[in-house]
């Protein structure tokens, strides 16, 4: 690829980068607060895209000038000639001009390194396909434990990891702390680890996030979600393992991008009310004691209603 | 007049006899391609659902979280490329090995990316003379241990502060571990030949800008590369398989640096992945934000690009076996056991 179509390729991500920004649909694959630096850092492509093909195309009108018409025919050097036949011209290395070298000296390799054209991929799949955030298969696929680090039960049999880990030596349970420190099973069973999460929001019914819902109906010692009903939005999903009939409420959690989406779910009884995917508004309440280690530690909530909803305008918590 | 490419392009070289024929430019191919792409947007709309559902959008979340720091590893790669004499690298770094290796590792500290914006600056440093040893514990250690993502993990891990101290450890010392191998047993000729710049060619902003068209578009276009290859691989290989694991330790610590090369998480937040698992022992979780920002999919792919395939096929075997070395004796360390 040559210095103008490398050029006007950067300009392109710039301003392809800028549109899903302001359009808002960046949400989709980061966290907001990427917005800022994404909105920087395809203002600098774009015009360091231009500036890069102002200079190039000043540099062909220098060369015609001296050349008498003729486009830019310089003296292979000899190392960037070298590089040229094995094909490992570094881009990095290559001064200014060279290409014009390379592509006067070796007609058959003007284009000196094919990998700017990959940049074209994630531009055409945003401009063609646009992505949707991840749904309901993201869930089924990356679906694991909810059982916070520190809470969850431990798997191994030795004796030496599950009921000496109980007591863990930060004085039980500390708040995803990450530590691998786990409850026994039959621990957890027995003797529910909790923690005390400040009041619920004010006003009826009121909105939380379900990452949230989860942990209060795991965790929370006052069993606040079991008692009050709130609203959670969330898109209707399969049930998970260990679960038989009925659908999930789920959402993903992701800390940078969609990357590391973690799914957090739900389980409602009976028969879905919508298809799998479509965002729903539900007031729910959480049921006592069936969030277990064979399920996953997904709580099964009571639906006092629920209503379809369009897709939130960021789709993911965190 | 409009043809000024074309003839770029295809110009016939100095003495060769017999004429080409007529090739259109990359500019015209380029406009082809968008214009065939908007064109058939439908008929490509419905190709496209062969892919596994959420390939796209894992691939292009990699890219767009990927592109600031990018940006920022190319801003700086050009900087040095256009205002920082060689002269400079010469008088800030110890003249011996055995120095300048740890010396580059530390000053990784200054760096507030993630790992792919270090690969086009570690080869602006060898462009303007660093040794390559240093060069590269540079690349090693900045990704690693700068404070956005030390930050980052002390974050994640808030009722485990030492998991920062120990991933700043494990981290710095991998990073001079094999930048002291490599001084050792590297040879020039593994890495792509270089071309020097002419010294006092096109020094200030022509420089600088030309420096960061193509640092950027040859980084990014193998980013894309590491993309798609980590995105197949995240939603082909179902995530549950790690929770399976956690009961022997030499497993899940293997589990652990394979996922972490594979997943190619930003080093900016793999430290709230590693939390998440939660069935992992704590050393096998330092293993996980060790091998991350050291090597992984996507870089193997930017680095073969960058500094050529025969690099790569040496470089990233060694860098996964010290860092999984030095995480795990680390955590042995830090931690008192595996836990």
């Amino acid at each position: 690829m040559n210095r103008q179509a490398q050029s006007v390729l950067m300009a392109l991500v710039g301003g392809v980068l800028l549109a899903v920004t302001v359009s808002g649909r960046y949400t989709s694959y980061v966290k907001p607060g990427f917005g800022p630096l994404l909105l920087l850092a395809g203002g600098i492509l774009v015009v360091a895209g231009v500036a890069a093909l102002l200079l190039s195309l000043r540099d062909d009108r220098r060369r015609r000038a001296e050349h008498g018409g003729v486009p830019a025919v310089a003296e292979p050097v000899p190392a960037v000639a070298a590089a040229a036949e094995t094909g490992h011209g570094s881009t990095g290395a290559v001064p200014a001009g060279d290409e014009a070298v390379l592509q006067g000296g070796h007609g058959h390799d003007h284009d000196r390194s094919r990998a700017p054209w990959l940049l074209l991929a994630p531009v055409l799949v945003l401009l063609v396909v646009a992505p949707p955030a991840l749904g309901a298969e993201a869930v089924t696929r990356n679906a694991g434990s909810q059982a916070v680090a520190g809470m969850e039960a431990v798997q191994q049999p030795s004796g030496a990891g599950a009921e000496d880990a109980a007591g863990g030596t930060s004085g039980g349970y500390a708040f995803n702390d990450g530590s691998g420190h786990g409850e026994g099973t039959a621990a957890f069973a027995k003797r529910r680890p909790t923690k005390q999460f400040p009041p619920l929001p004010a006003g009826e019914d009121p909105a939380i996030g379900i990452k949230e819902f989860v942990l209060r109906a795991l965790y929370d010692a006052d069993d606040s979600v079991g008692d009050t009903p709130v609203t959670v939005v969330g898109f209707v999903a399969p049930a998970g393992d260990g679960w038989t009939g009925g659908y999930s409420i789920a959402r993903l959690a992701i800390s940078c991008c969609a990357a590391d989406a973690t799914p957090m779910r739900i389980h409602v009884d009976g028969t879905p009310p919508y298809p799998v995917d479509t965002w729903v508004s539900a007031v729910v309440t959480a049921r006592a004691g069936t969030a277990a280690q064979d399920n996953d530690y997904v709580p099964a909530a009571d639906v006092v209603s629920m209503q379809r909803v369009t897709q939130p305008a960021d789709p993911y918590e965190h | 007049m409009t043809s000024v490419h074309q003839d770029r392009d295809t110009e016939p070289p100095a003495g060769t006899a017999h004429r080409r024929r007529w090739r259109p430019g990359s500019l015209e191919i380029l406009g082809l391609v968008l214009l065939l792409a908007l064109l058939l947007r439908d008929p490509l709309q419905r190709w496209s659902k062969v892919l596994p559902s959420g390939w796209s959008t894992v691939f292009v979340a990699i890219c767009v979280q990927a592109t600031p720091f990018l940006v920022l590893g190319v801003l700086v790669s050009g900087v040095i490329a256009a205002f920082v004499p060689a002269r400079f690298f010469t008088a800030v770094l110890p003249r011996r090995a055995a120095l300048a290796v740890p010396v580059a590792g530390v000053c990784g500290i200054a760096l507030p990316g993630c790992e792919c914006g270090s690969v086009p600056i570690a080869d602006r440093l060898m462009d303007r003379g660093v040794r390559p040893s240093a060069a590269l514990a540079f690349l090693l250690s900045a990704p690693a241990i700068n404070p956005v993502v030390l930050v980052a993990t002390a974050v994640a891990f808030t009722a485990e502060p030492r998991m920062v101290w120990a991933r700043l450890v494990a981290g710095l010392a991998t990073a001079v571990v094999v930048g002291g191998v490599w001084e050792r047993l590297g040879r020039p000729e593994w890495l792509r030949p270089r071309v020097r710049r002419p010294v006092g060619d096109a020094q200030g902003w022509p420089a600088f800008v030309d420096a960061v068209r193509g640092d950027f578009t040859q980084a990014a276009g193998f980013l894309v590369i590491g993309a798609a290859a980590a995105a197949t691989l995240q939603t082909v290989v179902p995530r549950a398989f790690m929770e399976h694991v956690g009961g022997s330790v030499v497993l899940s610590i293997l589990a652990m640096a394979v996922l972490a090369f594979v997943l190619a998480l930003c080093s900016e937040s793999d430290a709230f992945v590693a939390a998440s698992f939660a069935t992992i022992p704590v050393v096998g979780k330092l293993v996980f934000l060790t091998v991350g920002p050291a090597v992984d999919v996507k870089l193997v792919a930017m680095q073969s690009g960058t500094f050529g395939r025969r690099f790569a096929v040496r470089f990233a075997p060694l860098t996964f076996v010290v860092a999984v070395v030095v995480g795990t004796v680390t955590g042995l360390l830090f931690f008192g056991g595996w836990r």
